[in-house]
């Protein structure tokens, strides 16, 4: 990303006269279209619903980070006094600004809760299945063979089923603890960051720059650590920000059914599958968390599809 | 005659591949890329290795630095077998012998400056090299192939094909390699570009007493530059002489056909030949007999039994055909 | 040809017996299934006893090859909560879940595929804006908040339609409308993608060209040629069909598969989810088959298997 930005910087003559012919370079948005004023080009650069989503994301990580701070009232405490209190906007009042639910426990620091828990899942599901997929794709590229065949075989054993019954059945013979839980999750999708990961190194094994500086002599740590993984980081960030939705939609849809997250604690799809019994009498409870996940899904991936324009537009 | 630098002896590569079908359902199938090749290069002198696309010259070449293992045969280096990759030995011998690509900007990676990368072989072998001086190291390299100072702060991708190819040339060079193995270096430049690498090796092998195994489909670039050339063709050399008299007399049928597809080369030669006909054969089901036979203007009926081995020629030359070189002819090709 | 149909069912028969390899090692791995089973105080001559009418006193191989045998036939022993087999269960449930993910396929299928082509088609006109906003909430509504939208409109506030359970046809509705629209969100925006792909090819601009009607290069070559990658997804939606309903069955309260799996998770009834792992996996693996075959019809390339190093 740096180089695309630099290529318009300090792209100057060269010498001997000959010509820079390299289409391939990528050309920064910027250059693409007449420049009119500051304003439009920030926003040819940075689309208004780009900035939206990254705004929301902006103001869940304030939340989720700064929980403990920014919830009125405990998220398990109970206001017999105000159960089932509807939000401001429906009749409320404001001293529970997204109501209560039956126990008169308060939605908006249940709801803060929730999207500290789902993102924290989700985030850490991510790292392991990044993580995950990348070293087992890696290690398919570098040892070929045998070890090859057998994470082949664990790729398209993982993406011929779905992921929800796997997470399932594993819930069932383990039992359910916060921990399992996590790393269940990181389990999702890491087969993508093996086919990419194995994929990229391959090429670059064969006959790109790695084969290149391994020729020079170079021992393996240098390659995958310092040429390797740098040129690949951009495309396995942007696999990153679809693996992130598709968790928090998974880790939603198990707490819903009540498998996923277990009470005391609470989580989106938790707070969900809670709702859905008041569905009649105070959609509200239901209603403020499937909000915020279609939100936080949503600007997640669009976030993820204008990084992919930008950083690597061979993506798909 | 002083020792060779590179020797190569019987070097063959084979490929088993699968046709028709996959996994265990389909049939294997041996593919002979390179088969039983010798060659030698003298220290400071440049062995051109030419043919069609898919002859095994590639694979010939990353035979030669080892970064391939060979099925059979060996390469001798400075008079030592190379060393397994990955051994102190090997990573001894990488510093002395290097490589050139086809395709500069897939050599380099495109997310550092080009003078980082030019320093790099520096860091692998010489990891407590004070970073003034590596940098000293990479500022003259930097020069002696022609790239300005401040080219050192570019990415690949801001220059231009010329410049990349010096990129890769300054980092092979800044070890002080003695052999350089160079695959098609140029045919992915602009040809205005072309003869200036090219004068550039040129100039380098004066300079440093460098060898140089130019791999190269391009004729008129290999007579410039080879004091030898070796034709290959499916995986085996069919003529393997001096440079000069070779393209001055072609004896092969196939090193004449393909002089033939260049007309300023051949001038004189009351009946030239015909530029080459067809493809070559499947590398996996080659032509009994001499491979060349079915694309062959003279083929004859032994041509068809046995393959014809190098014999060696009154000048020196080695030919390996049964109509130019008869097997009476001479029987002490080694 | 015949290699290529032979190596994809090796390749079919290989991922059965991962799925097989996985429950048991899971199986295994989760616990002495002895105490599982018994209660944790049963005195221990009768789990010594347990161990051994259940073979788990003999060697692990024996005990994976039993376990692969009975597995593979349907037995996976009985339910723990009523007691009978746990492969009849999983089978009486299986027409209640296809009796709404076939409607809901023909829906995927109806509404996603001619959206997604018309979409690629009028590239920027309204109908591909609509399309891509759809399909952009279907990916990003999950479908248990979808399904939850729909009773609060339907069922809540115009009471159509029931919100739960299984009382004539009605009951249906709901859960096909759920599966149906979030399905065909997803389906049309894949093949408005693949589609994209195809016209932006070469061959489709020589075609066109040369002189031929739009349609026809659009019929004879696009579509042939999108048809290749939408039919991996089809496929997957195919397989999906049993278990792809396990939140929206569990919603509506609808007695299918999905909802035994639920209800079968949650109390550890680890005969029922190994039946239905099994189950799974079966109909997965036979639409991979499906589709892989179907690769071989639409695409004549892989039907000589390529040359590898």
């Amino acid at each position: 990303m740096a180089g695309s930005i630099r290529a318009c910087a300090v792209a100057g003559p060269s010498i001997e006269g000959d010509v820079v012919t390299d289409i391939t370079a990528p050309l920064p948005a910027e250059n693409a279209m007449p420049v009119r004023g500051g304003l439009k080009r920030f926003f040819t650069a940075f689309p208004p619903g780009v900035l939206l989503g990254l705004f929301w994301i902006a103001l869940m990580l304030v939340l989720a980070l700064g929980a403990d701070l920014l919830t009125p009232y405990s998220f398990t405490a109970f206001d017999l006094k105000a159960r089932l209190q509807p939000p401001i906007g429906m009749g409320g009042a404001l001293n529970h600004a997204l109501g209560t639910d039956e126990l008169g426990r308060d939605v908006l620091s249940r709801l803060i809760m929730s999207i500290r828990m789902s993102l924290l899942i989700a985030f850490f599901g991510t790292l392991i299945a990044a993580t995950l997929g990348t070293a087992l794709g890696l290690a398919a590229a570098h040892f070929r063979g045998r070890i090859e065949s057998v994470i082949l075989v664990l790729i398209d054993f993982q993406a011929s089923m779905p992921f929800m019954i796997i997470a399932l059945s594993v819930l069932a013979f383990f039992g359910n603890s916060i921990t399992l839980f996590v790393v269940l999750m990181g389990f999702h999708s890491w087969e993508r960051y093996a086919r990419i990961s194995r994929g990229l190194a391959l090429a670059a094994n064969e006959q790109g720059y790695a084969s290149a500086v391994r020729q020079l002599g170079a021992g393996s740590a240098r390659i995958y650590g310092r040429h390797v993984l740098p040129n690949i980081a951009s495309t396995l960030i942007v696999s990153m920000t679809l693996t992130f939705p598709e968790i928090i939609l998974l880790e939603s849809g198990l707490s819903f059914l009540g498998l996923g997250v277990q009470p005391p604690l609470t989580s989106l799809g938790n707070m969900v599958g809670y709702g859905r019994e008041y569905i009649t009498r105070a959609p509200w409870i239901m209603l403020a968390p499937s909000a915020v996940i279609v939100l936080t899904t949503l600007s997640i991936s669009m976030l993820g599809d204008w990084l992919r324009d930008r950083l690597d537009p061979t993506l798909r | 005659m002083s020792q060779p630098l590179l020797e190569a002896r019987d070097l063959a590569r084979h490929f088993t591949i699968r046709q028709g079908g996959v996994g265990p359902f389909g049939h294997k199938a041996q593919l002979k890329a390179v088969d039983g090749i010798s060659l030698r290069v003298m220290p400071g002198r440049t062995l051109g290795l030419v043919g069609e696309s898919g002859c095994g010259k590639s694979t010939t070449g990353r035979l030669l630095l080892g970064l391939m293992a060979a099925s059979a045969g060996e390469v001798r280096f400075d008079g030592a077998p190379l060393a397994k990759p990955g051994t102190a030995e090997w990573r001894a011998q990488r510093q002395a012998m290097q490589m050139v690509y086809q395709d500069p900007l897939g050599a380099l990676d495109r997310r550092l400056p080009v003078g980082r990368q030019i320093g790099e072989p520096l860091e692998i072998h010489h990891p407590g090299m004070p970073e003034a001086e590596r940098l000293e190291r990479v500022r003259a390299e930097m020069a002696a192939v022609g790239l300005q100072p401040h080219h050192a702060e570019r990415y690949p991708h801001e220059l231009s094909g010329g410049q990349r190819q010096r990129v890769v040339l300054a980092r092979a060079l800044i070890l002080q390699p003695r052999l350089l193995v160079c695959d098609e270096p140029i045919s992915a430049l602009d040809v205005s570009i072309q003869a200036q690498v090219v004068n550039l090796l040129l100039d380098l092998q004066e300079q440093l007493n460098l060898a140089y195994v130019f791999i190269s489909h391009d004729l008129k670039v290999v007579r410039q530059i080879s004091h030898d050339v070796a034709v290959m063709y499916l995986g085996r050399i069919v003529e393997y002489g001096e440079a000069e008299s070779l393209f001055r007399d072609p004896q092969h049928p196939y090193t004449q056909a393909l002089l033939a597809a260049i007309p300023s080369v051949v001038r004189h030669g009351a009946a030239r030949p015909a530029p080459i006909q067809g493809d070559p054969p499947d590398p996996a089901n080659p032509p009994s007999g001499c491979a060349f036979r079915t694309r062959c203007p003279r083929a004859t009926a032994l041509c068809a039994e046995t393959a014809p081995g190098l014999r060696i020629l009154a000048d020196g030359r080695q030919v390996a055909c049964h109509v130019v070189a008869p097997d009476h002819l001479d029987r002490a090709a080694a | 040809m015949l290699s290529f149909v032979a190596s994809r069912i090796a390749r079919a028969a290989l991922t059965i017996g991962f799925v097989v390899t996985f429950a048991f090692v899971v199986l295994r791995l989760s616990g002495d299934p002895a105490l599982l089973i018994m209660s944790v105080d049963a005195p221990p001559e009768a789990i010594e006893a347990f161990r051994k009418s259940w073979g788990l006193d003999r060697p692990i191989w024996e005990q994976y090859l039993a376990y692969a045998i009975n597995a593979l036939s349907g037995d996976f022993g009985n339910s723990m909560r009523d007691g009978r087999p746990a492969i009849e269960l999983v089978m009486e449930r299986v027409p209640m879940t296809l009796a709404i993910t076939i409607p809901a396929f023909m829906i995927k299928l109806g509404l996603g595929i001619p959206a997604g082509i018309f979409a690629a088609l009028y590239r920027n006109s309204a109908l591909d804006r609509l399309t891509m906003m759809v399909s952009v909430a279907g990916f990003t509504v999950p479908s248990f908040v979808l399904a939850l939208l729909l009773v609060l409109v339907f069922s809540v506030q115009l009471g159509w339609l029931p919100s739960s359970g299984n009382d004539g046809w009605q009951s249906a509705i709901l859960p096909i409308i759920t599966l149906g629209v979030s399905g065909a969100a997803i389906l049309a925006r894949f093949t408005r993608s693949a589609m994209l792909e195809v016209l932006g090819q070469p061959y489709i601009r020589t075609a066109s060209a040369k002189g031929v009607p739009w349609r026809r290069v659009v019929a004879d070559h696009a579509l042939p040629n999108a048809a290749i990658p939408t039919v991996t997804i089809i496929g997957f939606m195919v397989g999906s069909l049993i278990a792809g309903a396990v939140v929206v069955e569990s919603v509506f309260a609808w007695p299918g598969v999905g909802r035994l799996l639920v209800s079968a998770v949650a109390n550890r009834d680890l005969a029922v989810v190994q039946a239905i792992l099994l189950a799974i996996a079966l109909s997965m693996v036979a639409a991979n088959l499906c589709v892989d075959l179907a690769y071989g019809w639409l695409d004549p390339r892989l039907r000589r298997g390529r040359a590898q190093h």
